[in-house]
């Protein structure tokens, strides 16, 4: 008997997953005493490794850039305290830690070398995006890499950077709260979001849409997403429920109730499925069991506009409010950097102790989701609201894979049912089994 | 240099490494590798010469009178292969 196997109740039936079998199951309670056979089968073979805290030498994934903390836009419920007017990276900075990822990504054999801009917004620093992304495709093909560039960006600039950004990027991040009156609630400049939109639309890359889910729009998702999906086609649809903050407070945005999010999620879910729309909530994603599902823990090098490298793009007194410390080394304009392996290593632990995750079915997917505003040392072992409506979507679409749509959409129309299964106090087979 | 426009009749296709002009006129077709498509790039966005050669003092880790030459030679290659007017 494998030793990390689940089981959530749905209606009079259990949900049994595996996580490290890639197993699923929907069984009634008599066969979770005793496992149908071709169910003991598929568990007889050996499982997967248990993800464990990498080890070795640091490994980044992809470098990534804050050219700049300052921003353009002051939307109501950012808590980044941006202005428009913020310290920018020295361009001998950004050149540096370009040339350090690329000599990296070549020394390991890498195929790609993997720049990703992060904010503030990334393009209130022009020349220094300018100069990274050029600098960056000089250097892959000066190393025979492929350059692969991703930017989360706010959309709100002229036609020409929009062009620019579309021909130079693989990947763009572009945030877009939904229809007119929520997205200048949220935001603001919904029309020139919605222009940046299209001409990206129009071009090579690749489109992500990014909304943050509040009480004022999580009614609305569907509408919002088949709005989406026939005007700019985007790749996928990213969905991030919003982080409470005192701006936000202030403002009057709320998160969503998390039973209302999943619900709507799910149907926002099968319009963009419809439409050929990879729709996202990134804590749900169950394809390769991990134990972070950010850059913290996961190697990411982080340059910020000051020279620190971190292993999270918030800000440093996010973290710090947290009792953490998500700095990894410094890295000097003359290409030094500094980097003590303990700081890595000290990340790489850290990511794996999260223990109000220990029994929960979605511990290596979900991960903790955020380090700093979800699973910080000290939060409550109690589920919350991430933890809630990840657990739902997470299981109805263990449903959904097991051809149970239907049961799936009975299950988020009946709210106690929805309680039972996103408050089940421990997953873990062992224990049901113990308690029955 | 200022006023530059990529000549009309000029196509063009960013690639992993560097842009491919291609002359709709004569059909000829030009691969354009770095640091030069960085300089295709910032006059596409009708960016002045002097203003190119600061931004590929950085890109290209070239001394300024070296970014300076290499932005004005390009140019009047380019100027006389008719892909650029102005």
């Amino acid at each position: 008997m494998p030793s990390v196997v689940f089981a959530v109740p749905v209606f009079d039936k259990w949900l049994v997953y595996a996580p490290l079998h890639r197993v699923a199951a929907l069984v009634n309670r008599a066969a979770l005493a005793e496992f149908p056979e071709q169910l003991c089968t598929a568990l007889a073979e050996p499982p997967e490794p248990e993800p464990l805290p990498r080890e070795g030498p640091v490994n980044p994934p992809f470098l990534g850039l804050v050219p700049t903390r300052a921003c353009n836009l002051s939307c109501a419920y950012c808590g980044f305290g941006a202005t428009p007017c913020g310290e920018q990276m020295d361009l001998a900075l950004a050149a540096a830690a370009v040339d350090w990822m690329a000599d990296y990504a070549a020394r390991a054999g890498r195929r790609t070398l993997d720049v990703h801009f992060f904010g503030g917004e990334p393009f209130a620093a022009p020349d220094v995006v300018d100069m990274a992304v050029h600098r960056t495709r000089a250097a892959a093909a000066e190393k025979g890499l492929l350059p692969r560039l991703e930017v989360a960006t706010n959309g709100v600039y002229s036609e020409a950077r929009a062009r620019f950004v579309g021909d130079y990027f693989d990947t763009v991040v572009l945030s877009f709260d939904g229809f007119r009156a929520v997205h200048d609630r949220h935001r603001g400049c919904f029309d020139q979001v919605a222009a940046t939109a299209r001409a990206l639309a129009a071009s090579p890359a690749e489109l992500c849409l990014r909304i943050c889910v509040a009480q004022d729009n999580v009614e609305q998702l569907a509408e919002t997403v088949d709005w989406f999906a026939q005007e700019f086609q985007p790749c996928s649809i990213d969905f991030e429920t919003l982080q409470p903050t005192p701006e936000s407070e202030r403002a009057g945005l709320r998160p969503p109730d998390p039973y209302a999010f999943a619900a709507q999620f799910l149907s926002a879910r099968r319009v963009a499925t419809e439409h050929g729309v990879e729709p996202v909530y990134a804590a749900a994603v169950t394809e390769q069991p991990r134990l972070t599902f950010c850059p913290v823990g996961n190697d990411t090098l982080i340059v910020n506009p000051d020279g620190r490298v971190s292993a999270c793009y918030l800000q440093e007194r996010d973290w710090q409010a947290r009792g953490l410390d998500l700095n990894l080394g410094r890295l000097g304009s003359d290409g030094g950097l500094e980097l003590p392996l303990e700081d890595v290593e000290r990340l790489r632990r850290l990511v794996a102790d999260k223990p109000r995750c220990r029994n929960c079915f979605c511990r290596w997917s979900c991960a903790g989701g955020c380090q700093v505003n979800h699973s910080y040392p000290g939060c409550s072992l109690a589920y919350d609201d991430c933890c809630i409506q990840t657990r739902l979507i997470t299981a109805c679409s263990l449903l959904d894979g097991l051809g149970q749509e239907a049961l799936s959409g009975e299950l988020v129309a009946e709210p106690a049912q929805m309680r039972r299964l996103a408050l089940w106090p421990s997953d873990r087979l062992e224990d049901l089994r113990g308690a029955a | 240099m200022s006023g530059l426009r990529i000549a009309e009749q000029v196509r063009w296709a960013v690639e992993a490494a560097g842009v491919v002009l291609i002359h709709g006129a004569t059909g000829e077709t030009i691969a354009v590798g770095y640091p030069r498509a960085a300089i295709w790039d910032f006059l596409t966005r009708g960016e002045d010469c002097e203003r190119i050669a600061a931004k590929l003092c950085a890109i290209a880790a070239l001394e300024p009178a070296a970014a300076r030459k290499l932005v004005f030679e390009t140019v009047v290659q380019w100027r006389e292969a008719g892909l650029i007017g102005g």
